[in-house]
């Protein structure tokens, strides 16, 4: 096979990917499964069968965080799943959100909250940004009518989004704040859902830069330390995102910007941010008064600056 | 400096226990990766040899938030030799008392950080073995003295053993072969992979200094069978070999976990 037609590791340019599925007429995920099958010799049934493993470890993440019991291991929040399944129970009262970002939303929470109760998650791409593609395909698949296999499609699709800001980027909120983490699960759910919605490999290479704008800049503050506040409520808020900027790819909305310069300048941005906003609980929600406090209580330390500086 | 990931499921994935995929399931992997090399550093006089004591030296923002991301738990897990997705990491402290594992905790200075031009998210494992001695301060050097990253989204980066530069992501068979400087033993080591049918990914070489000590690095596609590595171990001029695990061992035998209840006295 020529080598410009097929995705070589480090796979680090959407902009080629997209052009490369253009011409040879495939979707990004066929492209993705190629690539992966290359890279470790293995049959695609057998790759396909180890995704579909993690779509199920998804799904039971969900179910279990919108049990009435779950709390944190801190015991700092909880159980937030069980109480956006209750509202959504109320027929009288219809979400503001409508039911497609409602969803989203609650199933994204209900992840994390099970992995801030050290529960068992798939990192998508990290484990404190897990809520976001799962929640956003699951319920992209229930709005279209599709069945569990175009999920577990869309995941090579968003794993490929994934591989491209890693390696361009980071996907680590110490190196680069929220932005890379949750940031980057927006992206990566919003251009596989652009795909499962029909859309071209441009609009999805459009989801994933109309996302990142939204993004920039996102700083890493964990209130004690803990992937709890804000991670959790950004999950939802940014599958939510996710949602909206792949229905605008969908609309054929095009940025002027090709996708691999919005990364680099995630990627910037990121490296310019002071430490204290990346992942050392020293800025921003996490060296609030209360934070302080809660960090004394909860962990016994805090990494709150001094008073004095 | 970015990180190079290579396969769709080091973003979909690992599947692991949370809270965070740098600062829980990297530290695990780290952990397992420092077990993995003390079992073949003292191969010759224990065929099982359990860590017993660890310094654990946290960097940056694993320093800051450790507790919170259950960092502790995490490298205590791994060194007990638990996989990242292992429910059980969530009890690994009353594991390692259960086991004898004694770690002691220290933050690293992040001076010393940027002038070895690591990444914040560095952790240094000294390794004794088991059982732990009853001082504080052993005499002795370490077994093992590892210095690894955890990259983020659980992947890592092992960059330093027993004084010699690595650069290693444990993501495939990883043979270590510590040796002496002498002509032909990579064709050697090269050789008895070979017969065994066994392709190399990707192999580093470095020495302390010519015709002292060495090592050899070597990633590979296939598993890595016990009798190869007792061959290896057996050359003339080899002094030890350890077989690093992959680290997403549990996944594929997975099973659902009990929902996490709250946590007992709420």
């Amino acid at each position: 096979m020529d080598s410009d037609n097929t995705l070589r590791t480090p796979v680090r340019s959407l902009d080629q990917a997209v052009a490369i599925a253009i011409r040879r007429g495939l979707r990004l995920s066929d492209l993705a499964l190629e690539y992966e099958a290359q890279e470790s010799g293995r049959p695609t049934a057998e790759i396909t069968a180890d995704m579909n493993l993690r779509l199920a470890v998804m799904q039971a993440s969900i179910e279990q965080g919108c049990q009435p019991g779950l709390y944190s291991r801190s015991g700092l929040t909880g159980p937030v799943g069980h109480l956006l399944a209750e509202r959504e129970r109320q027929h009288q009262r219809p979400t503001l959100a409508g039911r497609s970002v409602f969803l989203a939303a609650r199933r994204a929470i209900a992840i994390v909250s099970v992995n801030a109760a050290m529960g068992r998650v798939v990192a998508t791409p990290t484990a404190g940004s897990s809520g976001i593609v799962p929640a956003v395909l699951l319920t992209a698949a229930e709005t279209l009518g599709l069945p569990s296999e175009a999920v577990v499609q869309a995941l090579f699709t968003a794993g490929l989004i994934g591989l491209v800001i890693g390696n361009r980027a980071t996907l680590s909120g110490a190196a680069g704040g929220c932005q890379a983490e949750v940031g980057s699960a927006a992206a990566m759910a919003a251009g596989a859902a652009a795909e499962m919605g029909g859309g071209s490999p441009e609009a999805v290479a459009s989801a994933v830069g109309l996302v990142l704008q939204n993004s920039l800049g996102l700083i890493c503050d964990p209130v004690a330390g803990l992937v709890e506040i804000p991670c959790i409520y950004r999950n939802a808020g940014f599958a939510a995102v996710a949602l909206v900027m792949a229905d605008l790819a969908l609309a054929g909305v095009r940025l002027p910007l090709p996708a691999d310069e919005v990364i680099d300048a995630m990627g910037q941005v990121g490296r310019l941010l002071p430490v204290e906003w990346r992942e050392t609980a020293q800025g921003g929600l996490a060296a609030t008064p209360t934070a302080c406090r809660l960090a004394r209580q909860l962990c016994g330390h805090t990494s709150c600056p001094r008073a004095t500086r | 400096m970015s990180a190079h990931y290579r396969s769709i499921f080091d973003i979909i994935g690992p599947v692991m226990i949370g809270p965070s995929s740098s600062h829980t399931a990297g530290p695990a992997r780290l952990g397992r990766v420092a077990r993995n090399v003390l079992a073949g550093a003292l191969a010759h006089q224990h065929p099982q040899a359990q860590p017993g004591l660890v310094r654990a030296t946290l960097y940056g923002s694993l320093a800051a938030t450790a507790r919170g991301h259950g960092t502790d738990l995490a490298l205590l897990g791994g060194l007990l030799g638990l996989a990242p997705d292992d429910p059980r990491l969530r009890e690994a402290d009353q594991l390692a008392a259960q086991a004898g594992l004694v770690v002691q905790w220290e933050t690293g200075d992040r001076a010393d950080l940027e002038q070895q031009n690591l990444p914040p998210t560095s952790i240094r494992l000294q390794v004794w073995p088991a059982p732990a001695p009853a001082d504080d301060l052993p005499e002795t050097p370490p077994a093992v003295d590892m210095l690894g990253v955890s990259v983020g989204g659980g992947s890592i980066e092992v960059r330093q053993i027993n004084g010699f530069p690595v650069s290693f992501a444990a993501d495939q068979p990883t043979l270590l072969v510590f040796h002496r400087d002498r002509p032909g033993v990579v064709a050697q080591v090269a050789m008895a992979l070979a017969r065994a049918g066994i392709n190399l990914s990707q192999m580093s070489l470095g020495r302390k200094g010519r015709g002292r000590q060495a090592l050899m690095v070597i990633t590979t596609d296939q598993p890595i069978p016990i009798i190869l590595t007792e061959q290896v171990r057996q050359l003339s001029s080899v002094d030890w070999v350890a077989v690093v695990e992959t680290g997403y061992g549990g996944m594929l035998a997975w099973t659902p976990t009990t929902p996490c209840a709250h946590p007992s006295g709420r």
